[in-house]
C-alpha cells in the first residue's frame, strides 16, 4: 500500500517563555498508508496536537522531516499544495467556522484556492450532501448543534477534495448524538470516498473500529497496532493515563477468571456472541 | 440562547424590490440620497423627497414599527435641534414671547427644516439597512473599495473582518452571558453601586471575555490557515455580485432625483 | 426536601417572536446528601434547569423551593443562597480572571464578606479539597496553569464558599481519561466525606452510572425518565432515541439477559460485571 504521509525522526522544540525549550516531539517516526483509518491516542500533553499540526505544515520540524505525498512540508513552495491535500478539523466547533452562513463557510477553502464560482457551487452542494447538511445551507452556523458544526467543518475540508483528513479531538465537546453523527461521517468518508483519516481522541471506544491505533506519550510513539493488539490486555494503558474501553476490560477480567476468549473480541456484540 | 435572535443592523429578510437590489447599488444610492438631502433648500424639495422615499417604503413592505424603533435613539438629538432653533434662531415675525425668550419665524422654519432633514436621514439609512443583510453589506463594501486597492486600501481584509465580526457576535454574546452567570454564582454583583463601583465590578466579566476572544481569534487564525487562507489576493467568490437591469434603473433614478433637486433649486 | 421544583416552566424571550419554551412543567425533589445526575443531550433544558437552583434564572411559572421556601419570595437573599448552592459552569477555567490563584479562589468567599485569616483559611481549604498545594499554587497566575489545573482552581473557588450543594455542569468535558477519573474520584470523596449534596449535569452515561443514586433524564424541556441508574438504563431504546447512550457494560448485560441468561443488569463497573458473568455463565457452558 502506498504511503500518503511519511514522518522520519521528527523532533519539535517549543521555545519556553523564560528561555529554554521543551521537547514536544521526540524522534518520532510513523508512516500513514493511503486510505487508512488511524486513531491517535495519548494523555494530555503527549504531543498529539503538535504532531497533527505538523501533518499540514502548520508547524515545521525542528529536526527530521515529513513527506506528504512525497512533498517535504518544510519547503515553502509545497505548503499550499500540502494543505489542500491534508485538511484539518479542530476540537472547538465554534472557533473554526468563518462565514455567516453554512454554504459560505463550506465555500471558504475553495475561494482561497481561487476555484471558479460555478465549480465552488457544485462542490459545496456535494459536500453538504455528504455530511447531511443540505437543508441547512442558508442557516447561520451559530444556530447549529455541536455535531452539526463539526460536520460543517468536515464539509468545508471535504469540498477541497483532500486526500487525508486530520481531526484533533473532534468529539471532545459533543454530546452522544453529536459524537455518533461525526463518527458516522468519518467512517463514510474513509470507506466510500477513500480518504485517509487521522483521528485524535480521548474516547477509547471511538478507536475500536480504526485500522490502526498509535499511542503517544511524552512526545514519543510508544505503541502501535490494531485495536485488538492495543486493547488485548498486554499493554498497560492506565500507567499512560489512558484507559481500556469497558468491554476489553471485562474481557481481560474474564480471561483472568478462566474463560478462554479469543483475541479480537472488543465490542458488545462480539462478546455476547462468544458467551451465548 | 437568549442572544441568538439578535440580528445586527436589524436586517429584516424579505424579497421586495429593495431587498433584491445589488448591495453596491444600495450603498451608492444611500450616499447620493444623503447628498440630495443636504442640497434640498425648500419644503417642496422635502415633499418631493418624502414622496420618493415613501413609495420605496411601501414597496419594501417593512412594518412601521421598525422605523419608529430605529428613530428612538436619535429622538433626543431631534428634539434638541428643534428646541435650539426655536429659541435661538432669530429673524422675521415674533410668534411668541415670554420675558427675554422669543420664538420667531426664522427659528420655526429652521427648526422644522433641520428636524425633517434629520428624520429623513435616519429613515433613508434604515430603509437601506433593514433591507440589506450584513453579509451583502460586507460584499458591497469590498467591491466598492476594489478600485482603491492600488492605493493600499485593503478592501478584502475589511470585508473579511466584517464577516468574522458578524459571525462571532452571537457566539461572544452567549459567552458573556455565561461568564456573567458564572461570576454571579460566585456572588458577583453587577447590578448595584455607583458608576465607578459598577465599572470595577465588570472586571470579572471583561477579563475572561477578552481572554476567550483572543483564544478564539487564535484558533480561528490557525483554522483559516489550515484551509489555505492567505489574504484577499487571488481569491474567488462563490457568489459574485452581478448588477442586473433593475440595479441600473435604480442607480439612474436616484441620480436623476439628486440632479433634479440640484438644478431646480427646490 | 433540600431543593424542590414545582410545576416549573421557563421560556426564553417571552412575548417576542423568538419565544422558546425551554422547560415545561418540571416537578422534582432533591434530598440532602444525595448524588443526583441530570442527564440529557445539548439543548434538552438540563443546564437551563439547574440555573434555577441558585436563582440565576427565574421561572416563568411554577416555583423553586430551597428548604421549603420559594427562593423568589422577598425574604430570600439570592447572593447568600448562591454561596450555599454553588454552581460550576461548563469549562469553568474560562471564568478565571485574577492575577493570582489565591485572589481568584478568594473571589467567592470575599463576596460573601469574609476577610483576613478566615478568607485565607477558606482558600486553603478549597485548594486542598481539590488536591492542590496551597503554598505552591497561591501566588501563581491562573493563566499559566495547565488546563487540568485551571479547572481544579475554578472548582476550588466554588468549594471555598463552603457550599452545601455543588452543581457541576459537564465538569469533565475535554479532559483525558486519567484527568476525568481523578476529578470524579475527588468529587466522589467530597460527597462521601464532607456530605456534600452533588448534582452532576452530564451527557456522559458511563461516568454518571457508577456515581449517582438517582438520575433525571431530560429531553426537550421535560423529564422523561427518572430513578436509579439501573431503572433508567432499563429503557435503553428510549435513551438512544433522545440522543444519549447506554453504557456499554449495561448493554452487554442487557443483551445477555435478552438471550435468556439469568443475570443482573444494574452493575456499572467492569469488575462487578465480569464477576457477575463469571458467576452466572462461566461455570456452565464454557469452562
Amino acid at each position: 500500500m502506498s504511503k500518503i504521509i511519511e514522518i522520519n525522526s521528527l523532533t519539535y522544540h517549543y521555545p519556553l517563555e523564560g528561555g529554554g525549550v521543551i521537547k514536544a516531539l521526540d524522534n518520532l517516526s510513523l508512516k500513514i498508508a493511503e486510505g487508512e483509518y488511524l486513531a491517535l491516542i495519548g494523555p494530555n500533553g503527549s504531543g498529539k496536537s503538535t504532531l497533527a499540526r505538523h501533518l499540514n505544515a502548520l508547524l515545521l520540524p525542528s529536526e527530521g522531516e515529513i513527506l506528504v505525498e512525497g512533498l517535504l512540508t518544510s519547503r515553502e513552495e509545497y505548503r499550499w499544495e500540502i494543505r489542500r491535500h491534508v485538511g484539518m478539523v479542530f476540537q472547538n466547533p465554534d472557533n473554526q467556522i468563518v462565514a455567516t452562513t453554512v454554504e459560505e463557510d463550506v465555500a471558504f477553502g475553495l475561494e482561497n484556492l481561487a476555484v471558479p464560482p460555478e465549480i465552488i457551487r457544485r462542490r459545496v452542494a456535494e459536500a453538504l450532501e455528504m455530511v447531511g447538511l443540505t437543508s441547512f445551507s442558508h442557516h447561520a452556523p451559530h444556530l447549529l448543534s455541536g455535531g452539526q458544526k463539526q460536520r460543517l467543518a468536515i464539509a468545508g475540508i471535504f469540498a477541497m477534495q483532500p486526500r487525508c483528513l486530520v481531526l484533533d479531538e473532534p468529539t471532545a465537546m459533543l454530546d452522544p448524538r453529536g459524537r455518533r453523527e461525526v463518527l458516522e461521517t468519518l467512517k463514510r468518508l474513509n470507506r466510500t470516498e477513500g480518504i485517509t483519516v487521522v483521528h485524535i481522541t480521548h474516547f477509547m471506544e471511538e478507536t475500536l473500529e480504526a485500522d490502526r491505533i498509535v499511542v503517544m506519550d511524552k512526545g514519543r510513539l510508544v505503541h502501535e497496532g490494531q485495536p485488538t493488539d492495543i486493547f488485548g490486555g498486554d499493554i498497560d494503558l492506565e500507567s499512560l493515563g489512558l484507559e481500556m474501553p469497558a468491554i476489553p476490560r471485562v474481557v481481560k477480567i474474564l480471561r483472568a477468571g478462566g474463560l478462554e476468549i479469543p483475541a479480537g473480541v472488543l465490542d458488545v456484540n462480539q462478546l455476547v456472541n462468544f458467551l451465548c | 440562547m437568549s442572544m441568538q435572535s439578535i440580528t445586527l443592523g436589524h436586517y429584516i429578510p424579505g424579497n421586495s424590490l429593495l431587498h433584491q437590489l445589488d448591495p453596491r447599488v444600495k450603498l451608492i444610492s444611500l450616499f447620493i440620497l444623503i447628498v440630495a438631502l443636504f442640497l434640498i433648500k425648500t419644503f417642496n424639495g422635502f415633499f418631493f423627497y418624502i414622496f420618493f422615499i415613501g413609495a420605496l417604503f411601501i414597496s419594501s413592505r417593512l412594518p412601521w414599527k421598525y422605523f419608529f424603533r430605529g428613530l428612538k435613539p436619535v429622538l433626543f438629538i431631534v428634539l434638541f435641534t428643534l428646541i435650539l432653533h426655536f429659541l435661538f434662531t432669530k429673524g422675521g415675525e415674533v410668534y411668541w414671547r415670554l420675558g427675554a425668550l422669543t420664538v420667531e419665524e426664522m427659528g420655526v422654519f429652521m427648526g422644522t427644516f433641520m428636524t425633517l432633514r434629520l428624520i429623513l436621514l435616519v429613515v433613508t439609512t434604515l430603509l437601506i439597512t433593514l433591507t440589506t443583510s450584513p453579509v451583502a453589506f460586507a460584499d458591497g463594501i469590498e467591491h466598492l473599495l476594489r478600485p482603491l486597492r492600488p492605493l493600499g486600501v485593503p478592501g478584502y481584509e475589511i470585508a473579511m473582518m466584517m464577516t468574522i465580526a458578524l459571525r462571532f457576535i452571537p457566539t461572544l454574546m452567549e459567552e458573556s452571558d455565561k461568564i456573567r452567570k458564572a461570576q454571579m454564582a460566585r456572588g458577583a454583583d453587577f447590578e448595584t453601586g455607583n458608576i465607578f463601583r459598577r465599572a470595577r465590578n465588570m472586571i470579572p466579566l471583561l477579563v475572561p471575555l477578552f481572554v476567550s476572544a483572543f483564544r478564539r481569534a487564535d484558533d480561528l487564525a490557525v483554522a483559516m490557515e489550515a484551509r489555505c487562507y492567505r489574504g484577499g489576493e487571488q481569491r474567488t467568490k462563490m457568489r459574485e455580485l452581478k448588477a442586473h437591469f433593475l440595479d441600473y434603473v435604480g442607480i439612474f433614478t436616484v441620480s436623476g432625483i439628486c440632479l433634479a433637486i440640484f438644478f431646480t433649486g427646490i | 426536601m433540600l431543593i424542590e421544583a414545582r410545576n416549573l416552566s421557563y421560556e426564553y424571550m417571552p412575548g417576542t417572536p423568538f419565544q422558546v419554551e425551554a422547560l415545561k412543567n418540571i416537578t422534582l425533589g432533591i434530598e440532602k446528601g444525595s448524588f443526583v445526575g441530570i442527564i440529557g443531550e445539548t439543548g434538552s433544558g438540563k443546564s437551563t434547569f439547574v440555573q434555577h437552583f441558585n436563582g440565576l434564572l427565574k421561572p416563568t411559572s411554577g416555583q423553586l423551593l430551597v428548604n421549603g421556601k420559594d427562593i423568589w419570595s422577598h425574604s430570600i437573599d439570592l447572593r447568600a443562597l448562591r454561596t450555599k448552592i454553588a454552581l460550576l459552569f461548563q469549562f469553568p477555567e474560562h471564568q478565571l480572571f485574577e492575577e493570582t490563584v489565591f485572589k481568584d479562589v478568594a473571589f467567592g468567599p470575599r463576596n460573601s464578606g469574609l476577610k483576613g485569616k478566615e478568607l485565607a483559611g477558606r482558600v486553603r481549604m478549597g485548594l486542598e479539597m481539590m488536591g492542590l498545594d496551597y503554598e505552591i499554587y497561591r501566588d501563581r497566575s491562573p493563566f499559566t496553569l495547565s488546563g487540568g489545573e485551571k479547572r481544579r482552581v475554578a472548582m476550588a473557588g466554588i468549594l471555598a464558599m463552603s457550599p452545601e450543594v455543588i452543581i457541576l455542569d459537564e465538569p469533565t468535558a475535554g479532559m483525558d481519561p486519567l484527568g476525568r477519573q481523578n476529578f470524579l474520584e475527588q468529587i466522589e470523596r467530597l460527597h462521601r466525606e464532607e456530605n456534600l449534596t452533588v448534582i452532576l449535569v452530564t451527557h456522559n452515561m458511563e461516568e454518571i452510572a457508577c456515581l449517582a443514586d438517582k438520575l433525571f433524564v431530560f429531553s426537550r424541556g421535560k423529564i422523561v425518565l427518572q430513578g436509579s441508574p439501573g431503572d433508567v438504563f432499563a429503557s435503553a431504546e428510549q435513551i438512544r432515541e433522545i440522543g444519549l447512550d447506554v453504557p456499554s457494560l449495561t448493554r452487554l448485560l442487557q443483551e445477555l439477559k435478552k438471550k435468556g441468561k439469568n443475570i443482573r443488569t444494574d452493575l456499572f463497573t467492569a469488575e462487578e460485571a465480569a464477576a457477575e458473568i463469571l458467576c452466572r455463565l462461566g461455570g456452565r457452558d464454557r469452562l
